[in-house]
């Protein structure tokens, strides 16, 4: 077969059409290749059919905003009248960019104050920017008070604020970090800003990846053509080298082009790597043709010299070739759109490169025949010889170091990490290091886990089960917030019935979703028809141990709930037990929450429930009724003194008040001579509305004042040190709302019953879809490698006619990826996308050396051979090492963490593999003639 | 300079032409769209948020009289019963049947969507433009003119600016888009299918397509329609919100 190539390519004529084609093709392809499209959707590289990344993206697509941008704001004083009118354009602004599912952040956050007036107001929490200092200070105490908002939204010090921009689900994360990003330094251009959440970490590893790409390939490129020239000596040569490469740069993006195939950053690497990789076949082939054609050739003796060149080394670099080309190949197992893609489009200008290193390239030299160079014994070769003799003499020391090289490597491949780890992608100091700390320090971290609960979350008894859970997950270490639908019904049962918890009837519950419906923030709780609700957990660390902890823990809670139910009256005692326990929990999450330091178990805190509840004060109970028959929301119009002798009369009846008793001593006062200014015949219809007016919100006085007095009591016993000011009484409410729920009609209990009610409990967000894609890297590196390897083998066994010297040209590669991978476990270096294309580009380019070394393998006996085959290889074999490895270090002098290790490592692998060939072949090799058998 | 001086002329005499117009239509309309003692309307909402696949409904019957209202909510099931008291653009009662009492709300969030639609709390109770807009005719054509408003100086204006269509024949809206302070367009109401009873006209469908929220809109469709009932000035009260009388 390649006896007829040479033919074709000695034909003059033929050799014109090659040249004159190949550059017609290449000005074609330039055209085409501007056509090119840039994809910069990080999505994109989501794998596909990963069940974990299918839940994660079913959950945005039916909560949305999965995805938080975070936005952190550094500034002298948040309540400076300046500062919060920007941040409230800021707000809106991000919001109608677009892509943006809600912005949250101090000034959009709603507020609920009760009215002086009877009732509650609603309104933004800065509703108006204040114009002079005692405003300002008031503002300062509202904002200071709302414990949601401290700590979430501003810093405890008020000098740091945090905008929460929710992507809207399908929106394009990276679009959206950009506009964002414009928006805020617009707003606040001399501001400290800090960028957080996965859009802006994304965003940012994507951005410097690519700037790094452009800034460093030029350099990677020049550094390589440099090491052509240098070892090359030959400018003609190396531009021909030169040419072909830049040809497979040009066929594939053309390919890409016309198959609409967007570029993406994993390909902006491919330059590189052809360069590197792909001009080492011209390389070899002139440098064959360069040797057998020798100094003083005339012009037949060169057209021989090709044509030799083109029978014998043309078998060679096409194995050689055809094993990048299957290490690259091997990336369409991958389940990752944008490796497929990589892989496919560079083995494709490999392939081109290939190709042409033995078409176009000896065409050019049969219409201009190069001159030869006599092929000598320098210092690189006459070293070499002697290194691999010694190494070939000492085969069982050599052998021995080989094989613990191997066995260390392959143990500290056990110990590479394979968890996605956003931390492993960006240095110290760098923009999205110094986020993390911020947020870290100021807001309790920047991760979320999220867990989906399915089945009827319209219900009292479910709302309690996935507060349970919410309190469970709030003890657990590291985790700072969990923010929760039955929290968001409790705050708006707060409004209506003036105690922060989950009612007790599910018409209640149905109520107040009504007043919640269309709320953005809700949305992102629970969806419309109450099926599915949504746990957003905070975690203080973006660390993979950390997550991995809180993700295991998350888990395991889960996992203790009960996945069918039904609910069960107060008679059961499971149902006491359950709400006794749900009642501990609130009050040790909520101690924590509002920093009370409660040195007690659950134990204690059960036991002090039943601590003895002193008589309960009735003063402040007429206050409190006083102050409602003087509201608007009575609709009995008393005078102040009327009201007061109503308040006084109805709470001297006692708490457990009986509407007749208190009907008929109501009749009486106002029947008293004085009482009413003038007589009436509405009389006992004024008492009517008295009790119809003031029956609930009397009940409710009591019910809560108890329960109020009842937690005083039990937080006394448990010696709880209360904060000082609001801090300390907005804990004694959570606790006293708590205990209430001991008297909740029902409750939730686990059956087995056919008729039970469903639940599920899914663990989902941005940690478990790390966990999914690492999953996904760990596949595709076994199989890309698996295949690569498998491939390879073949080659080299159809190569070599044999599959012992198949494995033997194998083994050098062996030694390399376990010695890198070993590598990546010592160093700690991550298995991720970047690092997982390593093992097939070692593989495929690796390889070569062990080929050209072996098909050089020519002697009278195995010593002879490998002399020979070293003095024909080594200074080729090293210039490509030094190549690739010189073009890859230079891409570790960015900024971007993920080419620094992959940068680092090939250049490294590179290295690695040309020693490894030189050492294992020697050591392992058993016969003369490898390159003898050698196939074509 | 004759010629531009009379150019110039014209069109001030033009300006202030439209301006008359502009105040005797706005005068006409708010005459129009108050003309009725009292109203009790029957309306089906029909809510439709982006990406749901589901419309949400309600019905719900007001009775208004003036700037008070009255709302009662039939459905969904979770707000039957719920009665909404509006005496102005800031104060309104709720009654919470679940709950066996009435809440005075204080909401200054007018801008927010009244129960989840795209309707605002200030949308729901504007009845008297001119109250807060001064009027300029942008062009008349097909007995229709678009008028673009203004906010009145020293009125605090929910939008900063409102393009309305209005139909000359009867003095009522057909099409608002609303503006905000950034003059971009962030929702537009079309109300259609007018039909009347004497002299006093009412839409018969209001669709409100809110542009800030990828298109989610709400639509009002009248089920019934009474004029005149004599409402006693009794059912605008906190006695008569929770008696339900």
């Amino acid at each position: 077969m390649y006896r007829l190539l040479a033919d074709l390519v000695l034909n003059r004529t033929a050799a014109a059409v090659i040249v004159v084609g190949t550059l017609l093709l290449g000005a074609v392809c330039l055209v085409l290749s501007g056509d090119i499209t840039q994809d910069d959707d990080v999505l994109a590289f989501l794998p596909e059919g990963n069940s974990d990344i299918e839940t994660f993206q079913n959950i945005n697509d039916s909560f949305g905003g999965l995805d938080v941008a975070l936005v952190g704001i550094e500034t002298d004083d948040v309540f400076e009248p300046a500062f919060l009118t920007s941040l409230k354009q800021l707000s809106n602004d991000i919001r109608e960019a677009g892509g943006v599912e809600r912005v949250l952040s101090l000034t959009s956050v709603d507020d609920f104050t009760e009215d002086p007036m009877g009732g509650i107001i609603t309104a933004e929490l800065v509703d108006s920017i204040p114009d002079n200092d005692a405003d300002m200070a008031a503002l300062r105490t509202k904002v200071m008070s709302r414990d949601h908002v401290v700590g979430t939204m501003i810093s405890k010090d008020g000098t740091a604020v945090l905008l929460y921009v929710f992507a809207s689900a399908n929106a394009e994360t990276r679009a959206l970090a950009v506009r964002t990003q414009d928006l805020v330094t617009a707003a606040f251009p001399n501001k400290k800003i800090y960028w957080g959440g996965a859009p802006f970490v994304s965003t940012y590893i994507f951005d410097i990846t690519q700037a790094d790409m452009a800034r460093l390939t030029p350099w990677a490129v020049l550094a390589i053509v440099a090491i052509i020239l240098v070892s090359f000596r030959d400018f003609a040569g190396s531009m021909l080298a030169l040419v072909t490469t830049s040809m497979g740069i040009l066929v594939s993006r053309a390919a890409m082009a016309t198959l609409d195939v967007s570029f993406n950053i994993v390909l902006s690497a491919m330059p590189v790597i052809l360069f590197a990789v792909g001009s080492a076949y011209s390389i070899h082939m002139l440098s064959r043709y360069y040797a057998n054609a020798g100094p003083d050739a005339d012009e037949a003796a060169r057209i021989a010299a090709l044509r030799r060149t083109m029978i014998e080394t043309a078998p060679v670099v096409v194995a050689a070739g055809l094993t990048t080309v299957a290490g690259l190949g091997s990336f369409v197992t991958m389940d990752i759109a944008p490796m497929r893609t990589f892989g496919t489009f560079t083995a494709l200008g490999i392939f081109t490169t290939l190709v042409l290193s033995i078409t176009f390239v000896p065409a050019c030299v049969r219409l201009y025949p190069l001159k030869g160079w006599q092929e000598g014994e320098g210092i690189v070769e006459l070293g070499m010889v002697q290194i691999t003799a010694w190494a070939r003499r000492s085969a069982i020391p050599v052998g021995l170091v080989l094989l613990l090289v191997s066995f260390g490597g392959a143990f500290y491949v056990g110990q590479v990490d394979t968890r996605m780890d956003q931390s492993a992608f960006f240095s110290e100091d760098s923009p999205p290091d110094q986020a993390q700390k911020f947020l870290d320090g100021h807001f309790g971290g920047s991760q979320f886990l999220q867990i989906q609960v399915q089945g009827d979350v319209g219900t009292p008894e479910v709302l309690r089960e996935i507060r349970q859970l919410a309190d469970e997950l709030s003890l657990l270490p590291h985790v700072t917030s969990v923010n929760h639908v039955a929290d968001v019904v409790a705050t708006v049962n707060h409004a209506m019935d003036g105690i922060r918890r989950v009612p007790d009837q599910n018409n209640q519950v149905g109520l107040l979703y009504g007043f919640l419906a269309g709320k953005a923030s809700v949305r992102q709780l629970v969806t419309d028809e109450r099926t599915s609700a949504l746990l957003h957990v905070k975690i203080g660390s973006n660390k993979a141990d950390v997550l991995d902890e809180v993700l295991a823990s998350a888990q395991a809670l889960v996992a203790a709930h009960p996945t069918t139910w039904v609910s069960a009256k107060r008679s059961d005692e499971r149902v006491r037990d359950k709400q006794r326990g749900q009642v501990v929990l609130q009050i040790l999450a909520t101690a924590q929450l509002y920093g009370v330091p409660l040195e007690a178990d659950p134990a204690a805190v059960d036991a002090a429930i039943d601590v003895e509840v002193p008589p309960l004060p009735l003063e402040p109970i007429r206050r409190e009724l006083y102050k409602f028959l003087t509201s608007e929301e009575c609709f009995v119009a008393l005078t102040p003194a009327q009201a007061k002798r109503v308040a006084e009369v109805s709470v001297d009846l006692g708490a457990d008040f009986d509407e007749v008793v208190w009907t008929e001593a109501l009749t009486t006062l106002f029947n008293e001579p004085d009482f009413l200014d003038e007589p009436t015949d509405e009389l006992a219809m004024m008492v009517d509305d008295v009790v119809l007016s003031a029956g609930v919100p009397l009940e409710d006085l009591y019910t809560r004042a108890l329960a109020s007095q009842r937690g005083q009591a039990i937080l006394a016993k448990l010696d709880a040190r209360l904060p000082e000011g609001g801090k300390g009484e907005r804990y004694q409410a959570r606790v006293a709302a708590a205990l209430l729920d001991l008297d909740a009609p029902t409750a939730l209990i686990r059956s087995t019953n056919p008729d039970a009610s469903t639940l599920s409990w899914t663990v989902s967000g941005l940690p478990v879809m790390y966990n999914g894609l690492s999953k996904s890297v760990q596949t595709n590196q076994t199989t890309s490698l698996g295949m690569a390897l498998g491939l390879v083998l073949v080659i080299m066994t159809v190569l070599f006619r044999s599959p012992t010297a198949g494995l033997l040209a194998t083994a050098p590669t062996a030694v390399t990826l376990l010695v890198v991978y070993g590598g990546m476990g010592v160093l700690g270096i991550h298995l991720d996308i970047g690092t997982s294309m390593l093992g097939s580009i070692i593989i495929g380019a690796g390889v070569d050396y062990a080929v050209h070394l072996m098909a050089a393998w020519r002697g009278a006996d195995v010593d002879a051979a490998l002399k020979h085959a070293v003095l024909h290889t080594a200074p080729a074999i090293w210039t490509n090492a030094l190549m690739v490895a010189a073009g890859f270090f230079i891409l570790t002098l960015g900024d971007a963490k993920p080419l620094q290790n992959v940068g680092v490592l090939t250049a490294v692998a590179m290295l690695v593999a040309a020693v490894a060939t030189f050492a294992a072949i020697p050591v392992l090799a058993r016969r003369a003639d490898y390159g003898d058998r050698l196939a074509g | 300079m004759g010629r531009f001086s009379l150019l110039i002329a014209a069109l001030l005499w033009s300006g202030v032409a439209h301006a008359e117009d502009a105040v005797s239509i706005l005068k006409n309309m708010d005459a129009a769209m108050n003309r009725a003692e009292d109203q009790v309307i029957q309306w089906k909402v029909v809510n439709q948020e982006p990406g749901k696949k589901d419309p949400k409904i309600m019905e719900f019957t007001s009775t208004v009289a003036g700037p008070k209202a009255l709302t009662a909510f039939s459905a969904p099931a979770d707000l039957r019963g719920t009665r909404v008291l509006v005496l102005n653009r800031t104060q309104m009662y709720i009654y919470l049947p679940q709950y066996g009492k009435v809440r005075r709300i204080a909401s200054s969030m007018t801008k927010a969507g009244f129960m989840g639609t795209t309707y605002s709390n200030d949308d729901m109770s504007t009845s008297r433009f001119g109250d807060v807009y001064t009027g300029k005719v942008i062009s008349e054509a097909d007995g229709k003119a678009v008028l673009e408003f203004m906010p009145k100086a020293g009125v605090e204006a929910p939008y900063s600016r409102a393009m309305v269509t209005v139909d000359l024949k009867i003095y009522h809206p057909v099409e608002i888009k609303y503006f905000n302070e950034k003059d971009a367009h962030i929702k537009t109401e079309t109300r259609s299918d007018y039909t009347c009873q004497d002299d006093v006209c009412l839409a018969t469908v209001m669709r409100m397509v809110d542009l800030t929220r990828d298109g989610a809109w709400t639509e009002l469709q009248r089920l019934d329609w009474k004029l005149n009932t004599g409402v006693d000035e009794d059912t605008f009260s906190t006695r008569n919100l929770q008696r339900g009388e």
